[in-house]
């Protein structure tokens, strides 16, 4: 009896086995068909057809923190002007890339998605992402934003952002009161420190615990190495060079333990938040901060008896001794790509021309007071008082940074093997060759 | 009923389909994935043999550790859970007038997302305006006051006091379900020959609730091998590695896009958990106690 039940069993797995493998073929040939009647779509942007769509649906997928209030606007224009419900997705901006990811492998992603420019795109399978570069819009991008979306000669997204970087926002009100000036090098910086922590002022508001935001410092020290040695990305890239062969990295990673151990990232830095920034610097508790250029509108907007809008900005002095005269840069900010496989590709279309009408562009710049340089040229925008000072302070020397240039430059992995360093269980040497051990190991996987 | 009668065996063939088309076969196709290098990059998936195990169990000695992790985290936590729940069970299992919303306020945490305890329990362990820190400086004991979600050493215990408290409510209603199965004549005639309440805790409930002791360290057994929700919410592994398990680290490899190695990952959870299980079946399976 037993027998004859264990042969059951056995011959139940094998018809689900058989019948799982064949629904997979089923489906990638599903998908293969259907790749080819797509095909002749990516040669020309198809003229407007008079059709109904009032009452479809569009999704769009986007980190929470790319997501504003007037996207939504937006979103609820577009469907007044033509019935389309906008369906826009949002997931937390740590386990945003994941979800898509997986969503793209599931056949579930949304017709379109948010990604960040540059190198980055490389993360998503070329054969997921729909080619936009016959579409009516293309010829008015700016060149940076055309160039930061654009892969192996096709334009992946479509770029409604800023090129921007990270650099260290001080309050010049405390600076203006304590008498002091920029730095010029590492050792100004840690005088500043000091000087801010002796008066009862935490020097640098930090949350290595979000693991996103430290690897900044080595993105910024990363600019500056291929500013003054071009070609080091692609040395990355292609494996001739590894990030342990940086002395650079290494002491960027030392200077930040360093300031971690002396008390100039708080004491309980450990527990800060990403969510609490714009609080930290706003109620003065803290004097400066890494972020990108538009940060200090958005203190503003929270505190405005601050003087936010005053503040200024230098480059981070972390991997070097001496003066840092770069700015690093990303390639564009987050790009929107359309998903291969969408069945929505008009509503997609619509959407995009409605959302690059020089109207609704200036509405989305004049609402995004985070985003500086606009990727369309008939939008103007007044810079901010950080962007102005970094770029004084660098004579305009502008460099993309790791996250734009380097191959697998994860920050939540390479902040999880920061967190380590600074928690004493790993040395910055060890940071580095975790790094390349994965970088390895991804190339390897990639080719 | 007639418990001599025996039903055709084909009356299993629906069940057995289901369970074997939507639980078996994932995981054998799971564990055939494992032994390839399936990725974000590629879409050629190959065959590379034991390679993944290899990186996971000679190469890397960082994941050997979050299997220890997941070890102590389950063991411990699963530990501590029967323990309060088998008090709180005893406790509640008394006749006294607010017991039924007691079981109902000490089971609710079990309702609750994970998630969302784990956002609730950031801010209780919060080192300067967190309750717990507060509550010892209220009472004098500043010196204990620490940051205990970012402290390596403690962070680990207090991840595993959040897991303890949220299912302990969920152990005690299996005991509570495995006392009330107790005949009461038995306590009487024990109480008749002067057995006090340890002698009959010890030598009449305990012996009593081994099925439900079964229950309790099984399940809790699995789950506490399969945590990742609470502590991805609480630490996200950290501070540094502290507090990895395997599923975070599952997590970051799929992240990072490699698919085949985690689901080695998950594969290895999968066989402790059920190499586990089978054991404790088997142990407390052969002293049940019958009547």
């Amino acid at each position: 009896m037993k027998k004859s039940l264990l042969w059951v069993l056995m011959g139940l797995l094998i018809v689900s086995m058989i019948a799982t493998f064949s629904l997979a073929g089923c489906k990638e040939e599903a998908a293969e068909e259907e790749a080819v009647e797509e095909a002749p779509e990516e040669e020309e942007a198809p003229a407007e057809e008079a059709v109904d769509v009032a009452g479809r649906v569009l999704t769009i997928g986007g980190s929470q923190n790319w997501i504003k209030d007037v996207d939504r606007e937006l979103a609820a224009d577009f469907e007044a002007e033509t019935g389309v419900v906008v369906d826009i997705q949002v997931n937390p901006d740590d386990q945003y890339q994941n979800i898509i990811k997986t969503k793209l492998h599931t056949g579930e992603a949304p017709d379109i998605f948010y990604w960040q420019s540059g190198i980055a795109l490389k993360q998503i399978p070329a054969e997921s992402v729909f080619d936009l570069s016959n579409e009516p819009w293309v010829l008015r991008l700016k060149d940076w934003a055309r160039a930061g979306a654009t892969i192996d000669g096709k334009l992946w997204g479509l770029n409604i952002w800023s090129v921007d970087g990270w650099a260290m926002l001080y309050n010049t009100g405390i600076f203006d009161e304590l008498g002091l000036t920029p730095p010029e090098d590492y050792a100004e910086f840690l005088e500043i420190c000091e000087t801010l922590k002796s008066n009862g002022i935490n020097p640098i508001y930090e949350w290595p615990s979000d693991l996103w935001h430290t690897p900044l410092y080595m993105n910024e020290t990363a600019a500056v190495v291929n500013y003054n040695n071009p070609g080091t990305y692609d040395k990355l890239n292609s494996g001739e060079l590894k990030f342990v062969d940086i002395p650079e990295f290494e002491l960027c990673l030392i200077q930040l333990k360093e300031l971690a151990d002396e008390g100039y990232l708080g004491e309980d830095y450990m527990s800060g938040l990403w969510s609490e920034a714009i609080n930290a610097m706003g109620t003065g508790e803290n004097a400066m901060i890494l972020v990108y250029t538009s940060f200090q509108s958005e203190v503003v907007a929270g505190y405005p008896e601050a003087g936010a809008e005053n503040w200024k900005m230098f480059p981070s002095p972390l991997g070097f001794t001496g003066e840092v005269n770069v700015f690093g840069t990303s390639a564009g900010g987050v790009v929107q790509l359309v998903n291969k496989d969408t069945e929505n590709l008009d509503l997609v279309r619509l959407w995009f021309d409605f959302k690059t009408e020089v109207e609704n562009l200036e509405k989305f710049y004049a609402a995004r007071g985070d985003l500086g340089n606009p990727s369309f040229p008939e939008v103007d925008i007044e810079p901010t008082e950080g962007l102005a000072s970094v770029t004084e302070s660098v004579d305009g020397n502008f460099q993309m940074d790791a996250q734009g240039g380097v191959l697998f430059f994860d920050q939540m992995v390479i902040g999880k093997y920061i967190e380590e360093m600074l928690v004493g269980t790993s040395t910055p040497v060890q940071v580095l060759e975790n790094i390349d051990t994965d970088r390895e190991v991804l190339m390897e996987l990639a080719e | 009923m007639n418990k001599g009668k025996i039903y055709p065996q084909y009356f299993v063939i629906i069940g057995l389909l289901v369970y074997t088309i939507f639980f078996m076969t994932p995981s054998i196709i799971g564990i055939g994935y494992s032994l390839t290098d399936w990725n974000a990059y590629n879409a050629n998936v190959n065959f590379i043999g034991l390679k993944n195990f290899k990186e996971i169990f000679v190469e890397s000695g960082r994941y050997l550790k979050y299997i220890s992790n997941t070890a102590i985290f389950a063991i411990v936590t699963t530990a501590f859970k029967i323990i309060f729940g088998l008090i709180l069970a005893l406790i509640l299992n008394e006749a006294f007038k607010t017991r039924n919303i007691l079981r109902a306020i000490f089971y609710l945490p079990v309702t609750l997302s994970p998630l969302a305890i784990g956002l609730m329990f950031i801010s209780v362990f919060r080192p300067e305006v967190g309750l717990v820190n507060r509550l010892l400086s209220a009472v004098g004991l500043d010196n204990l006051t620490r940051g205990w979600l970012t402290s390596v050493k403690f962070a680990m215990p207090a991840v595993m006091s959040v897991e303890t408290w949220r299912l302990t409510g969920y152990c005690m209603v299996i005991f509570l379900a495995g006392l009330q199965t107790i005949p009461q004549s038995i306590y009487e005639a024990a109480k008749v020959d002067g057995a006090n309440y340890w002698q009959r805790l010890i030598r009449l409930t305990i012996p009593f609730l081994k099925p439900s002791f079964m229950i309790n360290i099984v399940l809790n057994l699995i789950w506490g091998l399969k945590v990742f929700d609470v502590i991805f919410a609480l630490t996200k592994g950290g501070p540094g590695d502290a507090t990895d398990v395997i599923n975070t680290a599952v997590f970051f490899s799929f992240s990072m896009g490699r698919y085949g190695f985690a689901t080695a990952l998950g594969v290895i959870a999968f066989t402790i958990a059920m190499f586990l299980s089978f054991i404790v079946i088997r142990v407390l399976s052969r002293r049940e106690v019958e009547w």
